[in-house]
This record gives C-alpha cells, structure tokens and sequence, in this order.
C-alpha cells in the first residue's frame, strides 16, 4: 500500500465518521461543524487528486460559506432538533 | 425502525452503485482506446475526447489552463447555465427571506477590536486573492467560481466581526446584472460574428500571456464579479439585513 | 435568415438578467416587458419548428464539433414541444398579472428562467447540458413553489426541494457512470457507442437517469411532492408546473428512453410504472376536496398515461404520448387558472363551497372545454391522445393494461363530473366578476383547445416524425 491509497483511506474514513456525527447530533450548531469537516476533507481530496481549482471552490464554498448560511439559519430558528 | 430500514435502504443503494463504479477504470490508463463519433459529419474519430483536450486545447482555445478551456470554451454553455442556477438560487433565497424585511434588528454585541482589526486588515488581501484567481483563471488554476467564492468569503469575514455591517444590495443586484448581462452578450456577439453562439471571436494572443485566451478572461471576469456578488447576496439575505 | 435554436435560451436569459436594471427605472414596466420576452419568444420557436420540420437542426455552441461541444439538438418533435412551453408560458405569463404579492421582481426574474430552462432541456442534444437545464428548472421552480411564503407554500417547497435534489443526484450519478464508461457527453454519440459499455453498468446508468427525469415527470413513487407543491403555490405558478417543468421532465424521459438508450425490451417496466402513476393520481384525485389538489393528482393520473404512451413503444402510442402532452399542457394550465379564480372568487379552495360559479359564461365556458378536453372528449384535442396510446397498447397487445387504462379514465370522468355538476349547480351566492387577466388566457387556452380539436391535422403532421425519433434520430 503506497502513501497515496494510505493518505486518501484515513481521509475517506474520517470524512464517513465526520458525515454520520453531523447526521446524528441533536445539537444543529455542532451538525453544521461536522458538515463543514465533511466539506474540507472533500476539498482536501480534490487537491490530493489533482484538482486544485475545485478544492478551493470546495474549500471556501463548501467549508466556508455554506456553513456560514447555515448557522445564520440556526440562528433564526433553533438549536436543539427534537 | 425508520432508521433500520433507511439505514438498509442506504447500504443497499450504495452497494448498487459500487458495483457499477468498480467497473470503471480509474487512473492512468490508455486514453486512446476511446474513439468518438461525430453525429452531425457522421464520422469516427481516432481519438478521445479527453485526449483531444489534453492535446489541442491550447491550440483550439488560446488558454494554458486546459481545465479552464474545458469550462469556458468547449462547455461554455453549461457555465452559463451553472452561473444561472447560482443566480436563481440567490434570487430563491431574495425571494424568500422578503418576509423579515420589516423585523426589527436584535440587539447585537460587537466582536472585540482584535477581530475587527484584523478582519479590517485582512479584507483586501482576501479580495485581492479572489480577483487574483478570477483574472487570472486562464493562466493559473482557479477561475471565476473559486475567485468569486473567496470574495464572497471576503465579505463574510466582514458580516461576522461586524453585526451592523451589510452590503448596499442595489449595488450587488446592478453587479450580477452587468455580470450576467456581459457573459449573455459576450455569447451574442459570438452568435452575430461567426454563427455560434459563445464563439471565442477574439484573438488568442500569445498563450501564458495575460492578455490571451480571446474571449475567455472577460467572461471569467464576469462570472467572478457575479459569483462574488450572489454569493455576499445569499449571506446578506441570510443575516436577516434589507435595504 | 434563419432563426437558431440557441436564441431560444439565450432571450430569456437576457431579459431575466436585465430585470433588475429595469426596475430601478420602473418597477410597473416589469410584467408587460416579460409577457412582451414570452410572447416574442413564442414566435421564434414558430419559426424554429417550422426549420425543424424540414430536417433536424444542430446547433452549435462556442464553434467546437460535437462530441467536444455542445449541440443544440432540435428535431420536429423537441421544437413541437419547445413551442407548446413557449405558448403556455406566454399566455400565464398574462394571468401572472394578477399576482401583487412582492417581491414582483423576483417573481418575473425565476418565472423567465423556468422557461429558459424547461426550453433548454427540450432542446438540448448534450446529456450534462440536459442536467444543467434540469437544475435550472427545478432550482426556479423551487423558488415559486415557496413563493406565497405561507404554511402550505413552504411545505410544498420543502417536499420538492428534498424529491428533487435526490432526483438531480441521481441524474449526475447516471451522467458520471456513462462518461466514465464512454468518454463522450453527446446523446447521440452515447446511443451509438452503447454496446461498448458494460451491461450492468449500463441498466445502473439506465435506472438513475430514469429515477432522475421521473421525479420532475411526477412518476409514481417519486411524486409525492406533487399535491404540496401545486397546492401551496401561487395559482399561476400551479399551470406553469403542470404546463413548463413537467412537461420538460418526460420529453427529458423519452430522450432517455428513446434517443440515448433505445432500449426495447426493458419497455414493459415503463409501461407498469404509467400504469401505476396513472391508478395512483386518478383514485386519489376522486376523494380530494380541494380543488387544486384534486387537479393536482389529476396531472399526476395524465401524466402517467404519458408514460405508459412512451413505455407501449410503438409509433402510435408514442404520437398519442406527445398528443397528450401538448393536450395537458393547454387543458391543464386551463383548469389551473380558472381553478385560481374560483379560489379566490369563493374565497375557499373547498370545491363543496363553490356552487354556481361557472354560471359566468366568462368563465364557465372555458372551464367547461379543459374539463371535457382533459377527460378525453372527443371534438376537444384530449381524444387524440388517449385514443392513440389505446390504438398503440391494442397494437402490442396489451389487453389487461387498456383495461386499467380505461377503468382509471371513468374514475377520472366521474371526478370531473362531479366537479361540473358543482360549478353549474343554480346558486343565490354572487361572485365577483373576472379582470381580463383572467379571462382573457382562459379563453386563449380554450380557443387552442377547440381548434386543434376540430383540425388536428396541423399536430399530426408534426408528429408523423415520431418514427424518426423512435429510431434514435433527433
């Protein structure tokens, strides 16, 4: 197994534990976090499989931005899912 | 049980999905095995499509970047109607946040001067970068989607250190309409000049040249100006804020 | 000089990027500029289909030989449908002018570009391009369906944001699988080198697309957004739903199934899935109270007969589908619109509260030919298609699915009569008369209606070259 399979493993792995908590959490704030993880790890796969211009993109759109959005929206609403 | 059977339902799609994904070759292989075929001259080729944009791009397009010739000159039409999902998802949004116009502002605490201060600091190189990218996506990688969305960025590190501030919104709308409005001409005159619409009627210039590429800088200028400012506009309607 | 297919797109598209200019200067302009963009855009796709029926056009974008660029690939039959959106558009582009809700702007800027949209995807010939347009259409419609921003409005939205983002993933997943196999984006160049893939991969392919394109074309288990979203959106954006996107959403299909995978003997799936999405809408449509949502499942119930046309697969049936989509797009909108007068004349979208309303010829006329021409009577233009596809499923021999088909249309006939007998019934109560916004598109839609009723040669003749499309041609 070369460092590449290696590197993009954990990463994938963490990216399914990242998605699953951000699914299961009660606490939204922290949903939106785990999602935001998701996105950066995406990013980080992208740059790794040679796409750099959309690991930026995902980088700022997917980690940054929509996080943002969506805290903004559990602003307006609420926190706790019931 | 909801979640059982979900969870099942989940497992057993992926399954479907990895099985067809397993059987397509990933990574290095022999791009020549893949010829296409030409319905309009009716005829085959001996290349690939892939391998016809890694070889002629340069050639066809003037642009170093072959991901960006890809985007903005082969399957320009398909950027245009990307740039318009995004505008319809910021007029969605507009249209939607319209209710809390008249809410009053909840009181807000300020963030403290180091935020601000570094915030104040940081927007302009945060800007710079951005157009830096947009300008220079036929060259470098990156382009007017990345470009835009680190603006955007830009103006979302200002909204978080500072609760009052917000983006003039007629200034954001009359942006992304000239945007628009350049890409929408730009493809026009392509139509009137040469009889197909997006065509690249500019010269090429000298490739790794700033000024080359025909029209593909000036579109990927526009769609820069007009992600950045969908973008600022969605967060800006997201933070409750109207004109 | 001849008209590309390509302004069709690109007209749209300006003037919904030029709104915004406009209102700065006067926001009262705005409904008269879109009806003036719909109706000039209307008589392109005239002079489109007029080009088209002389031989296919391809259009080509940016310069580049397909399969390297997008071509715009407009046969009789997508430039037939292209004009039925286009006229549709048009004439609720004039019922929109009784919308006063704001904001206005936003209004016209998605209502154009869901026509952008459902006209790209009818005339598109590039399968990632088709999935662009797709995103446009749904991201448009998501955007009107909530537009009313009550209860019902986002609950509505919210179901069909949630169907239809599974549904466009689904769509990109099948577009990925078969350029990772083929190389190539190009519809006609996939149909062509098909043989080459792998067989499983290939019915993978097959069922994400046909999952995908299913949930804008309301087929039977992906349609359960469909009561909602109609119900809680603002009445003329009901007929551009039952009119635009949905139609755009199985012409999408019969590319799919027809252009690109040319299947034949996977057609029987198809044909049971109509079936069912034809039982489900038109059982449920009999016990609704509601008016919109009875004419909701209504669509879903036609819609399902359109896909059991394209699943019979034989010239016929496949004339009789596209009759039928051209019939539901004009009766449908029809009964949409007068439906949203009598809401709001009654002040109840209870059908039970609205006695003797079609009393006003103005009204009841109109809405008297869409409710015979839906129910498939035969001098209005909705015989033709029903006939057909029963021609067609006679022809395959299809016997126990005619039954069905035919059982589920007396349902269908016994709901609408019961729905007549309320609106002609003698009543005390006075209504409000209509504006000419209202009445003036319903007796258009009625006009076309009994037209090509009476000469239905003109559509024939157009769809004559259903054989050509059959055989994978444009």
């Amino acid at each position: 197994m070369d460092l590449f399979t290696l590197v993009s493993l954990i990463l994938i792995i963490a990216m399914l534990i990242a998605a699953v908590v951000a699914a299961e959490l009660k606490d939204l704030l922290s949903a939106a976090v785990a999602l935001g993880v998701v996105s950066l790890i995406v990013s980080i796969l992208f740059y790794i499989l040679q796409a750099p211009d959309v690991a930026i993109t995902e980088a700022s759109i997917g980690a940054g931005l929509s996080m943002a959005v969506l805290i903004f929206a559990i602003k307006h609403t609420e926190r706790w899912e019931k | 049980m909801k979640r059982i059977v979900a969870a099942i339902l989940a497992i057993l799609i992926f399954i479907v999905l990895a099985l067809a994904f397993v059987k397509i070759p990933f990574g290095n292989i022999n791009l020549s095995d893949y010829h296409y075929y030409n319905p309009i001259t009716d005829k085959q080729t001996s290349d690939s499509v892939p391998q016809h944009y890694l070889v002629d791009g340069k050639k066809d397009t003037g642009s170093t970047n072959i991901v960006t010739a890809v985007v903005v000159d082969y399957r320009g039409f398909d950027t245009l109607g990307e740039v318009t999902v995004l505008f319809l998802a910021a007029t969605g949004v507009g249209s939607i946040m319209y209710i809390f116009e008249k809410e009053k502002r909840r009181k807000v605490r300020r963030a403290n001067a180091v935020v601000e201060t570094a915030s104040q600091l940081l927007f302009g190189f945060i800007v710079l970068f951005g157009a830096y990218i947009f300008v220079h996506g036929h060259l470098t990688p990156g382009g007017g989607f990345p470009g835009g969305a680190v603006i955007a960025s830009a103006f979302l590190l200002l909204y978080l250190a500072y609760p009052r501030f917000h983006a003039e919104h007629k200034t954001l709308n009359v942006a992304e309409s000239l945007a628009g409005l350049t890409f929408v001409i730009a493809g026009l005159l392509g139509l009137l000049i040469s009889g197909s619409f997006l065509y690249n009627f500019l010269p090429f210039g000298v490739p790794t040249y700033l000024f080359s590429a025909g029209i593909i800088p000036v579109i990927y200028v526009a769609v820069g100006v007009k992600v950045g400012s969908e973008l600022t506009g969605i967060v800006d309607a997201m933070m409750g804020v109207r004109e | 000089m001849m008209v590309q297919p390509v302004l069709l797109i690109a007209l749209p598209l300006f003037f919904a990027f030029l709104l915004p200019l406009i209102s700065l200067w006067s926001k009262k302009v705005l409904k008269y500029v879109v009806m003036g963009v719909m109706a000039f855009n209307a008589i392109l796709a005239f002079i489109v289909l007029i080009e088209a029926l002389k031989a296919p056009i391809f259009d080509i974008i940016a310069g580049f030989q397909p399969p390297l660029g997008i071509v715009l690939m407009v046969g009789p039959l997508g430039a037939f449908i292209a004009l039925v959106i286009n006229v549709a558009a048009f004439v609720i582009s004039l019922y929109s002018a009784t919308v006063t809700k704001e904001p206005l702007l936003k209004y016209y800027m998605l209502s154009l570009l869901i026509l952008m949209g459902a006209t790209g995807m009818v005339l598109t010939g590039d399968l990632f391009n088709l999935f662009v347009f797709l995103e446009v259409t749904s991201i448009a419609a998501y955007g009107l369906a909530s537009y009313n921003k009550d209860r019902k409005g986002f609950e509505g939205a919210l179901k069909y944001v949630i169907m239809g983002s599974i549904g466009s993933s689904f769509v990109l997943i099948g577009i990925a699988i078969i350029y990772a196999q083929l190389r190539t984006l190009n519809m006609l160049d996939i149909a062509t080198r098909l043989g080459e893939m792998d067989p499983y991969t290939k019915i993978v392919a097959f069922v994400s697309l046909f999952l995908g394109f299913g949930v804008e074309a309301e087929m039977f288990p992906l349609n359960a957004w469909v009561p909602e979203t109609y119900d809680g959106a603002p009445h003329p954006v009901s007929a551009m739903f039952a009119s635009m996107s949905a139609k755009s959403g199985i012409f999408a299909l019969a590319r799919v199934i027809f252009t690109i995978f040319a299947f034949s003997n996977y057609l029987w799936f198809v044909v049971i899935m109509g079936i069912l999405t034809v039982f489900f809408g038109e059982i449920i449509a009999y016990v609704q109270k509601n008016i919109k949502r009875m004419l909701a499942y209504s669509s879903i119930g036609q819609m399902g007969m359109i896909i059991m046309g394209l699943g019979i697969g034989t010239v016929l049936s496949v004339q009789g589908a596209f009759f039928q989509m051209f019939s539901h797009a004009m009766g449908k909108a029809l009964l949409f619109i007068a439906a949203g007068y009598m809401i709001y004349a009654a002040g109840t979208d209870r059908m039970d509260k609205m006695k003797g309303i079609g009393r006003n010829p103005l009204i009841g006329i109109p809405l008297l030919i869409g409710i015979l021409s839906i129910m498939g009577m035969p001098p209005f233009i909705g015989f033709y298609g029903k006939f057909y596809i029963l021609m067609g499923g006679f022809q395959q021999g299809y016997y126990a699915i005619i039954a069905l088909f035919l059982a589920a249309s007396i349902v269908e006939v016994a709901y609408y009569a019961r729905f007549i007998k309320i609106a002609f019934e003698k009543s005390e109560r006075k209504y409000p008369a209509p504006n000419i916004w209202v009445y003036a598109p319903l007796i258009i839609f009625a006009i076309i209606i009994v037209l090509f009723g009476i000469y239905p040669k003109p559509v024939m003749d157009i769809l004559s070259h259903v054989a050509a499309f059959l055989a994978g041609g444009a």
